[in-house]
């Protein structure tokens, strides 16, 4: 017995310095960081602390008070972090883009010609490569590329910088130039135009002064001026408040943009050329209309990304805007005491989205020089303190701190994954269905199936069901909660057929609404059921389903949170799991060895009575043997003796 | 006119004020450019989310409605909810006062007394090197940017030589022991705080000096000279005491300072303060927030005016009276 325990440590033994060993934690180069599993987190505490000062936090970094940034490193000091040995940088495509639009409702910029001929007038290699110090790419299409990766088309019409281009194409189109004066193919002259930028931003501020310089070139009355912000937003949007139109001839500005492209169809669809509505330019295009309205409620995925694709090709050929560039986000953290950082796609390192949690806080482990994989305290600084611990209202109010911790906590149904962004996986869910759907004679809808886990419990210990998914949606109807209720309002049933099953039915189709039910935070009925006003609610201690424990929170200082120990993902628990299974495995080997021995021992025990019982036959039979040779040998002697 | 009467008409003169000030805090923000609700859920946000949520906050409501509102509000101390985390504003600003409270009280403090004993120091040897070197100093440190000195000190104090905390006003997590904690707080209150003394202390040496020249070719410092009385006697009963009117006045106004915050000094050292949250209220236009804490300044300048008035009532009779 003694033995078969000693056997059975030292198997355990052997069996964690392999799951600990060198075999699990290969060097990653810094292009990598794109290794990830769904299991985690390795770390005792996450630790969100506020260094509201970008050049602070990198000091901090610098000097190890920090393991990872939530925020871009500071372009002076990028050239610093690579050099440095104990600190890993990931750049990535920003969440968004920066563009120039053109006002449709007014001369000559409901001129394509004229609109091509400033396309031509941009250097986007010298806006890139100077005044963004290479932090950034051209971009062409309104879907960045390196944010939503198959989703851009690679294949729209580009504009090379060509003021004289520029110019034939004026020419070619009826203008005129006499005089240093452009006149339009009507005859009157071409009226001053302006370039607005936003003064507190200086690389969009310098790219409007070049534009403007380089159609100045061949003649064009174009000037750029910069502008304080919110008087910028009134001319572009107009005031619905007011009733004051849009009021611009061109201008610069950037979008922040969401996880799924479907963007284009609030800036550049023709019902959007209303109040409150983002279609700037006023662009009214039939055959764009169409592409963009199969874009947004097509079914299927294929169908969708055809509709997006010729979208694209139809906004860069019109051009409504010009996309100028994507920045890069560029952002550090330390890898001489942790590892396992992943590159997230639109936010390097997981700057913070729905994505950022499958990232790098779910996979980052100490090194096993360090003691890794398990434990220790992952340090994370936020530029800002949380807005909201209320998952609620995190969208509207919610910034990419706020989401940075309560993704630990709240979990949705579906996400992204993290390196590819057209890619769906199951987080509550671990199967997912849209089927149309009547929901009423005639009218075209859909009904989206979500299977649940059956192994997932609230922080209390209370087990998840269909059911707190179906109180989050209604409850978010009945509350009539902002923001959340565009993703929901048009489901009209819910249906939890059993415990780890809900439908949704909707009246409309929609690819999208995937992502926008699967993509809600989920929050526990038992809870929530008696709070009255769920947009004032503090949450004091929020309970989700996540990897993290809420521990606390001093404003303005930092948020400390603390390993699940029964998350249904941990990645201790699927290490206890495993090793386990490995322990069962050789028990059972070890008791089928001893089995065989227990069987060797009783065939050596019979065969030595066998043995003895031979030698006792063989004992007799010499005795036998030495009585008959010496009976032989007297009879032989009697026989010889004469009488 | 008697001191009471001479009270009571500050006092009324000071609700006035405060009434004045509370009104134009809230026309400033209604004819601001911009639209709070927009601000806050961003450009793509559909139409009925906007309008629900300027039912939420009552800016759907006619302007007097609003108005009437607010005044109330106001002199209820009650602020409403911040637009950007739906928290009551009071609790917001009662959470960053005492560290705002203690970082640039004790700054203006050490500041002042600086600057003060520098400025006499400096008028009493006029023409001087040390006059020279006071002048000069002081004229170099009030024209630094408050930033550069703050990431100055960080970078060589806090990062290179590793004396002082990079951030925050005490470590995550703090010390659980009351009295670590308080010597936690402290360590990491000095570069803050000697950020803004270094700026501080130039102002109040130049001020002072000037005020004590001034006295000193007062007739009255003339005549003590020419009794015979001791240069320092001189200084601290007739040039120091008359020297008290424009330093009480300035020390009055310093102290609505204190409460209104540095915002940047907050922002280098990620000091959790009103600073801060003035600015982010003001780039979200977040109106509940700014009226809350514009309203405490209010109220506390006008309080320190009264009080300042209340000591130049002692300092100087002839105030009271009205001569």
């Amino acid at each position: 017995m003694g033995k078969k325990v000693l056997t059975v440590s030292l198997i355990l033994a052997m069996l964690l310095a392999v799951a600990v060993g060198p075999q699990t934690l290969k060097a990653k180069t810094q292009e990598e960081f794109k290794e990830w599993k769904m299991h985690g987190p390795y770390w005792d505490y996450i630790l969100f602390t506020v260094i509201t000062e970008p050049d602070a936090q990198y000091l901090a970094l610098k000097k190890g008070e920090i393991d990872q940034m939530l925020w871009y490193i500071p372009t002076e000091q990028v050239d610093d972090a690579m050099t440095d040995p104990n600190i890993a940088v990931a750049t990535t495509g920003d969440a968004g883009y920066f563009y120039l639009a053109f006002n449709f409702r007014k001369a000559p910029t409901n001129d394509l010609a004229f609109r091509k001929a400033i396309a031509h007038s941009i250097d986007k290699e010298r806006i890139v490569s100077v005044l963004l110090k290479g932090l950034g790419v051209e971009l062409w299409s309104v879907v960045p590329p390196l944010f939503y990766g198959e989703w851009s088309n690679p294949d729209v019409p580009t504009y090379e910088y060509d003021p004289q281009l520029a110019k034939q194409i004026l020419l070619d189109a009826g203008w005129t130039y006499k005089d240093d004066k452009w006149y339009m193919p009507n005859g009157e002259e071409c009226p001053p135009q302006e370039i607005i930028t936003p003064s507190y931003d200086p690389v969009r501020v310098q790219a409007g002064v070049l534009i403007a310089e380089a159609a100045q070139s061949i003649g064009l009355p174009v000037t750029s001026r910069a502008v304080e912000f919110s008087t910028l937003v009134d001319l572009a949007f107009g005031d619905p408040a007011t009733g004051a139109p849009p009021e611009f001839d061109m201008y610069i500005l950037g979008w922040g943009l969401g996880v799924d492209p479907d963007s284009p169809y609030y800036f550049f669809h023709s019902s959007q050329d209303a109040p409150f509505g983002s279609n700037t330019p006023g662009i009214k295009d039939p055959e764009l209309d169409k592409a963009l309205e199969d874009m947004f409620y097509k079914m299927t995925k294929e169908e969708v990304l055809a509709a997006l694709y010729k979208a694209q090709k139809i906004i860069a050929e019109q051009l409504p805007y010009a996309p100028l560039y994507e920045r890069l986000a560029v952002t550090g953290a330390r890898n001489d005491t942790w590892t396992g950082h992943v590159n997230v796609a639109g936010s390097a390192f997981g700057l913070g989205d729905e994505m950022s949690a499958y990232g790098t806080k779910y996979n980052v482990h100490l090194r096993v020089e360090k003691g890794g994989p398990f434990g220790g305290t992952y340090r994370v600084a936020m530029l800002d303190d949380m807005k909201t611990q209320n998952p609620i209202v995190m969208y509207p109010l919610g910034t990419v701190w706020d989401a940075a911790v309560l993704d630990l906590i709240y979990e949705t149904l579906i996400t992204i994954d993290p390196t590819n962004p057209a890619r769906d996986i199951g987080v509550l869910a671990s199967d997912w269905k849209m089927e149309p759907h009547e929901w009423m004679p005639g009218k075209k809808g859909m009904k989206i199936t979500f299977k649940l886990l059956d192994n997932v419990t609230w922080h209390d210990g209370v087990p998840f069901t269909a059911e707190d998914v179906k109180f989050t949606v209604e409850y978010g109807q009945k509350h009539r909660v902002p923001e959340l209720l565009p993703a929901i309002e048009y489901v009209y049933k819910i249906d939890t057929p059993d415990p780890y099953s809900v439908i949704f039915y909707c009246n409309v189709t929609k690819y999208w609404a995937l992502h926008d039910l699967g993509g809600i935070y989920i929050i526990p009925k038992h809870i929530w059921k008696d709070i009255e006003d769920p947009m004032v609610y503090p949450n004091d201690h929020p309970i989700g389903t996540g990897p993290a424990l809420w521990v606390k929170r001093v404003p303005g200082e930092y948020v400390l949170l603390r390993a699940n120990p029964t998350y249904y993902r941990s990645a201790r628990l699927a290490r206890e799991r495993k090793i386990l299974q490995e322990v069962t495995v050789l028990s059972q080997e070890i008791e089928t060895l001893s089995q065989t021995i227990s069987t060797m021992e009783s065939d050596i025990a019979s065969l030595k009575d066998t043995v003895s019982s031979l030698s006792s036959t063989v004992w007799a039979s010499i005795f036998i043997a030495a009585i008959s040779l010496l009976i032989g040998l007297g009879a032989i002697a009697l026989s010889r003796r004469k009488p | 006119m008697g001191y009471s009467e001479y009270i009571i008409k500050r006092l009324v003169y000071s609700f006035i004020v405060l009434f004045i000030v509370v009104t134009l805090n809230f026309i400033i923000f209604m004819i601001m450019p911009g639209d709070p609700v927009k601000i806050m859920i961003g450009r793509l946000s559909e139409p009925s989310s906007i309008a629900l949520l300027r039912e939420r906050f009552g800016l759907d409501k006619p302007l007097w409605e609003q108005y009437i509102l607010y005044i109330r509000n106001m002199f209820t101390l009650n602020f409403g909810f911040s637009f950007i985390t739906y928290r009551p504003v009071s609790e917001e600003i009662i959470a960053r006062l005492p560290n705002t409270i203690v970082l640039l009280g004790t700054s203006t403090i050490i500041a002042a007394l600086i600057g003060i004993i520098l400025g006499v120091y400096a008028a009493v040897k006029r023409g001087k090197s040390i006059d020279v070197f006071v002048i000069g100093v002081g004229l170099f440190v009030y024209g630094l940017p408050v930033f550069w000195i703050g990431m100055l000190l960080l970078f060589f104090l806090g990062f290179r030589l590793g004396l002082f905390p990079l951030y925050g006003s005490t470590s995550r997590p703090p010390p659980t022991d009351p009295v670590l904690y308080v010597a936690d707080f402290m360590w990491h209150l000095a570069l803050p705080l000697t950020t803004l003394v270094f700026i501080l202390f130039g102002g109040w040496a130049l001020f002072t000096r000037n005020t004590i020249l001034d006295i000193l070719t007062e007739d009255y410092v003339i005549t003590a000279r020419a009794k015979g009385l001791k240069e320092s006697h001189v200084l601290f009963r007739h040039v120091l005491r008359n020297a008290l009117l424009p330093i009480t006045t300035r020390m009055g106004l310093s102290l609505a300072s204190i409460v209104s915050g540095a915002t940047l000094t907050e922002t280098i050292f990620s000091w959790y303060g009103i600073g801060r949250y003035i600015y982010d209220a003001a780039i979200n236009q977040n109106y509940p927030a700014l009226q809350g804490t514009f309203f405490m300044i209010a109220v506390v300048t006008i309080a320190a005016n009264f009080i300042v008035d209340l000591l130049y009532g002692v300092l100087d009779p002839r105030v009271r009276v009205g001569e």
